[in-house]
């Protein structure tokens, strides 16, 4: 009789156990990996090429030879969904590297140092939040275009630069309850300076939320990224272009399927994995919260 | 104010609540019974854990029912009310028998105004709306204890902890139920509040000869107010018997240790706190070998441990679960 | 140089505005609000109903306006100017310039088409020339390609399309969102809540040009229920509208969803319950509204992400609105009908957030103090 005894576990091994139990997060990681790897190591190793034009054998259906069939200039279209791959991939990653910087950055200083610095801080967040950003993402892609053929960066910083509001607001929530917590004010009296604090006591906290949302980010990310491309602002290869290439030749009397479908099932996969273990992480990190 | 008919009473025989859930099942509530007559006061006592709300709560199946079941048989006079269809069980709610809970805060709807939260009361039970309506919330309003037209255009958060308080018991009351359950509707309250609201409850009760479950783990509270007292432990009930006496003179060790442990405002700079050391018992279904207090009580002997002790009654009107002599019990262990 | 210094000294003095007391953001917020009525009254109805009105919405807004609603309109109005200066910048900031073509044949004709338009060299003189003719003669300017055309004259048309289009996606966004979230929500971990929520990942996982395209070809290719694109009868709007609203939808059904369960569990539904009241009370009358308002916070973004889709959407199904306006403008660099376009979008959005901070107010009476 008495309380309970179990092995101390750290509320990341908690979390950790919680997520693996989650089989559509599980699923989700699983089918993101095969799916990175594909698109990663596929055309190196099997030196495929994705802008080798046949026109003799544009348009055909997915056959032996060609797995998911051929485009109007003839291409093997497989390989420029592989390739295309990287870049959504990519853009995917590397502009949620770019808003979870500045987010945080953003957010824990106007939660850190709260009062007035927070009020205008975030006041600033808030109109920009409801503004379409996207306005000006499209703005720049379209004013730089020429210059920026093959160029990703600006791609990387502008769509960015769309999403670090989100991460801005929550980082800010995060730490601004945080800070008013006891260890917090433990570690002040003992004479840490503010960047000392801020990093080893507040940030460990705040990484769980960070983790969740910049994986609920990458999705919204490759979405825009796809934008761009149909509307013919891409700079280079990417699902986005395809499904847009895809869409551009429908018509009544022949149906190119293929062209549609292999890039906007790719997509829509990638897309649904990343929900499935953003939601897994959420309610792995959170579970008071799972509903 | 009606005239109080033919008062029914509240009959709880051998009442069970358990919890399944994934993990493993818990018996909250083991075949708890016991009567309250028409206009008794009756404090239902315990720490947190013990089954007390569980309890109240299954008395107008407010219990958590995706994992809850219960057994056993609660009688508002001559009806059963558990196993009641929904249709009929919202009659009785807060109309025959109300109930007010612990935090005033959280149990007003935060997004409605305090006429509308009480009108619904009076539009669905008694018919009544318009002038009628506000007139009857008006004198309710005046018999709690919060006179004036503003109230009843407030929202809950313009209004204090004692004051929301208040409209809860005005919303319990509006259709004069035979039985309040009052879930430690004072824990949340400060001292000062406290008395005021137990004063209403007190005067309540005797214009309306309506009788009050109240629960609480505060004993002092229990004491002014309620004529007879069950102390609960670990799902079940160990002692019973009426406030005064029971409070002076405990028969079960339980009841013993909880009086000592409440500080009390006459202790000298110096004197000691005595907790009660120890766990309440895990609560699986399975029946207990022994009593559910031995680990922690400090008149355990032998005996104690050989099987759980039947409650039975140790002197008129008190009733124990409890194998230590009566004559021990009044010594210091 | 100057440009990046004015740009962040506007930038200051926005978040300054935190600062302001209460007397000088009834006063100044009064006086902004009227300015902009009557500017917009100016486009519509001519310049003495212009003034006149603007002084009248002037004097309403200062005895009958709440500060919240004050205190909002000094923080976006001078915001609204921050930001067509900033898309000023961003255009002068492009390589290529409006007359960079056949017909700039030398510095003497290219100095003067500039003056005509008035399109000077330098961002900041532009933005005071392009600010004063817009306060002072109510016209958003002459497009520079588009010959003898003013920019309202060319958007006028195209914006009850765009704002139709989007106003239909929002709403149907909202009524199917809120319908599937609460019922996923009330009926927990049911058929009808795997069902849902699948749905709903599936609306947040694809691009709302790939939806379209799915239902143009299978509403219109296969079924021949709907015309492909264009625009002209409500059938035209149908497809577009759907699958603008989707992504929000899917969003929304998720938040409602979390927000029905999150408020069941509140005591106060416990008191409904208590109470007697039969369940679909205590749904409708107790819970819903919790359950609202973590959606009504979203609407902001909803429409922004609404107008962001518009563009695609308005593409793929030829609809036409705004948006070939606004990406025609860019790429000819004609920074007028840029801008023109950029102030509609942005007017737009301010306007909607402030009915939903409004609608927000309303809806839970705890933050009307708080913000008074």
């Amino acid at each position: 009789m008495g309380g309970h005894e179990s092995p101390i576990q750290s509320p990341f091994q908690l979390a950790f156990r919680r997520l693996v139990r989650n089989r559509g997060a599980v699923a989700g990681a699983l089918l993101l990996s095969l799916m990175t790897l594909a698109c990663v190591l596929l055309p190196l190793l099997l030196k495929l090429d994705p802008s080798h034009t046949q026109p003799v054998l544009r348009n055909l259906p997915p056959s032996s030879q060609f797995w998911f069939g051929t485009d109007g200039l003839g291409r093997d279209l497989f390989v420029r969904v592989l390739v295309g791959g990287r870049t959504s991939l990519l853009v995917g990653l590397a502009s949620t590297a770019v808003s979870v910087l500045v987010g945080v950055s953003y957010g824990a200083v106007a939660g850190f140092y709260g009062g007035k610095v927070d009020e205008a801080m975030m006041r600033l967040v808030d109109f920009m939040y409801g503004l379409p950003y996207m306005f000006l993402v499209i703005l720049i892609m379209l004013m730089f275009s020429e210059k920026a053929r093959g160029d990703m960066l600006p791609v990387f910083l502008a769509l960015g630069l769309v999403q670090w509001l989100t991460m801005a607001r929550i980082v800010r929530g995060q730490v601004l309850t945080l800070r008013r917590q006891e260890f917090v004010l433990a570690a002040e009296l003992l004479g840490a300076s503010d960047a000392r604090i801020l990093v080893r006591h507040v940030l460990p906290n705040v990484i769980g939320v960070i983790v969740v949302y910049a994986t609920l980010m990458v999705p919204s990310v490759i979405i825009l990224e796809s934008f761009l491309s149909f509307l013919g602002l891409g700079v280079a290869l990417s699902w986005g272009q395809l499904v847009s290439d895809g869409v551009a030749v429908i018509n009544p009397v022949r149906s190119y399927w293929w062209l549609l479908v292999w890039p906007s099932v790719f997509l829509g996969l990638t897309l649904l994995s990343l929900n499935f273990i953003g939601d897994g992480l959420r309610d792995a990190l959170d579970p008071k919260a799972r509903t | 104010m009606s005239e109080p008919s033919a008062k029914d009473a509240l009959h709880v025989r051998d009442l069970s609540v358990s919890f399944v859930t994934r993990e493993r099942s818990v018996r909250a509530v083991d075949g708890v019974s016991f009567d309250i007559e028409p206009g008794e006061v009756v404090g239902l006592v315990g720490e947190s854990g013990c089954g007390k709300s569980v309890t109240s709560l299954s008395i107008l199946g407010l219990h958590e029912k995706s994992a809850g079941r219960v057994t056993g048989s609660i009688k508002l006079g001559e009806q059963e009310l558990l196993g009641l269809p929904h249709s009929q069980l919202r009659k009785i709610r807060g109309n025959r028998v109300s109930m007010i809970f612990q935090d005033p805060q959280t149990s007003l709807n935060p997004y409605l105004r305090v006429e509308e939260q009480l009108g619904e009361v009076l539009e669905l039970h008694l018919g009544m709306q318009g002038a009628r309506a506000r007139q009857r919330m008006l004198e309710m309003l005046k018999q709690v204890g919060i006179p004036g037209e503003e109230r009843l255009r407030a929202y809950p958060h313009q209004l204090s902890g004692g004051m929301r308080q208040r409209v809860c018991i005005a919303m319990a009351l509006l259709c004069s139920p035979q039985v309040l359950i009052a879930d430690e509707p004072t824990t949340m309250l400060d001292v000062t509040i406290q008395s005021q609201i137990l004063d209403l409850l007190g005067g309540l009760r005797k214009d309306r000869g309506m009788s009050i479950l109240f629960i609480s783990h505060d004993l002092g509270v229990v004491a002014e107010l309620c004529d007879r007292v069950i102390v609960m432990y670990a799902g079940r009930i160990v002692e019973t018997g009426r406030s005064a006496e029971l409070l002076e003179q405990p028969l079960h060790p339980y009841t013993e240790a909880l009086l000592k442990s409440t500080p009390r405002v006459e202790l000298k700079g110096g004197g000691e706190l005595h907790p009660i050391g120890g766990l309440p018992p895990r609560l699986t279904g399975e029946k207990l070998t022994e009593c559910a207090f031995a680990a922690r009580c400090p008149r355990v002997r032998q005996g104690c441990r050989d099987g759980e002790p039947a409650l039975q009654s140790a002197a008129p009107g008190r009733l124990r679960r409890c194998i230590v002599p009566v004559t021990d019990m009044l010594v210091p262990p | 140089m100057s440009e990046a210094l004015t740009l962040l000294l506007g930038l200051a003095l926005l978040a300054a505005t935190a600062w302001c007391p209460p007397r000088l953001t009834r006063l100044l917020g009064c006086l902004l609000f009227g300015l902009v009525l009557g500017v917009l009254l100016r486009f519509s109805l001519g310049a003495a109903v212009g003034v006149l009105g603007g002084l009248i919405g002037a004097g309403v807004a200062y005895r009958i306006f709440p500060l919240l609603v004050l205190r909002r309109v000094v923080f976006l109005v001078p915001a609204l100017v921050l930001l067509i200066f900033a898309t000023t910048l961003l255009m002068y900031k492009a390589p290529g310039n409006p007359f960079a073509n056949e017909r700039a044949t030398s510095p003497q004709v290219e100095a003067a088409l500039r003056a005509q338009y008035g399109v000077p060299k330098n961002a900041n003189q532009f933005f005071a020339i392009y600010m004063r003719r817009l306060l002072v003669e109510g016209t958003l300017g002459p497009s520079i390609k588009v010959q003898g055309r003013t920019v309202e004259e060319l958007i006028a048309p195209a914006f009850p399309v765009s704002l139709s289009l989007g106003l239909l996606a929002l709403t149907l966004s909202v009524i199917f969102g809120l319908t599937l979230g609460v019922l996923a929500g009330l009926k927990r971990n049911s058929a009808a809540d795997y069902l849902s929520m699948g749905l709903a990942l599936i609306g947040i996982s694809l691009p709302s040009f790939v939806i379209g395209a799915v239902l143009m070809i299978v509403f219109s290719l296969w079924l021949g229920w709907l015309p492909v694109a264009g625009w002209g009868s409500y059938r035209h709007l149908i497809m577009p509208a759907f699958a603008l609203s989707l992504p929000s939808a899917a969003v929304i059904a998720r938040l409602s969803r979390s927000g029905i369960i999150e408020v069941m569990q509140q005591d106060f539904v416990r008191t409904a319950r208590a109470k007697g009241l039969p369940e679909s009370w205590v749904i409708g009358r107790h819970a819903l509204r919790g359950a609202i308002i973590p959606v009504v916070s979203y609407l902001g973004p909803a429409a922004a992400a609404i107008m962001t889709g518009s563009f695609v959407v308005e593409v793929l199904f030829a609809v036409p609105g705004m948006g070939q306006w606004f990406v025609k403008g860019a790429i000819n660099r004609d920074y007028s009908v840029v801008l023109g376009t950029a102030i509609v979008y942005f007017g737009l959005v301010i306007v909607f957030n402030l009915l939903v901070d409004l609608a927000y107010a309303w809806l839970d009476p705890r933050v009307r103090e708080e913000r008074a």
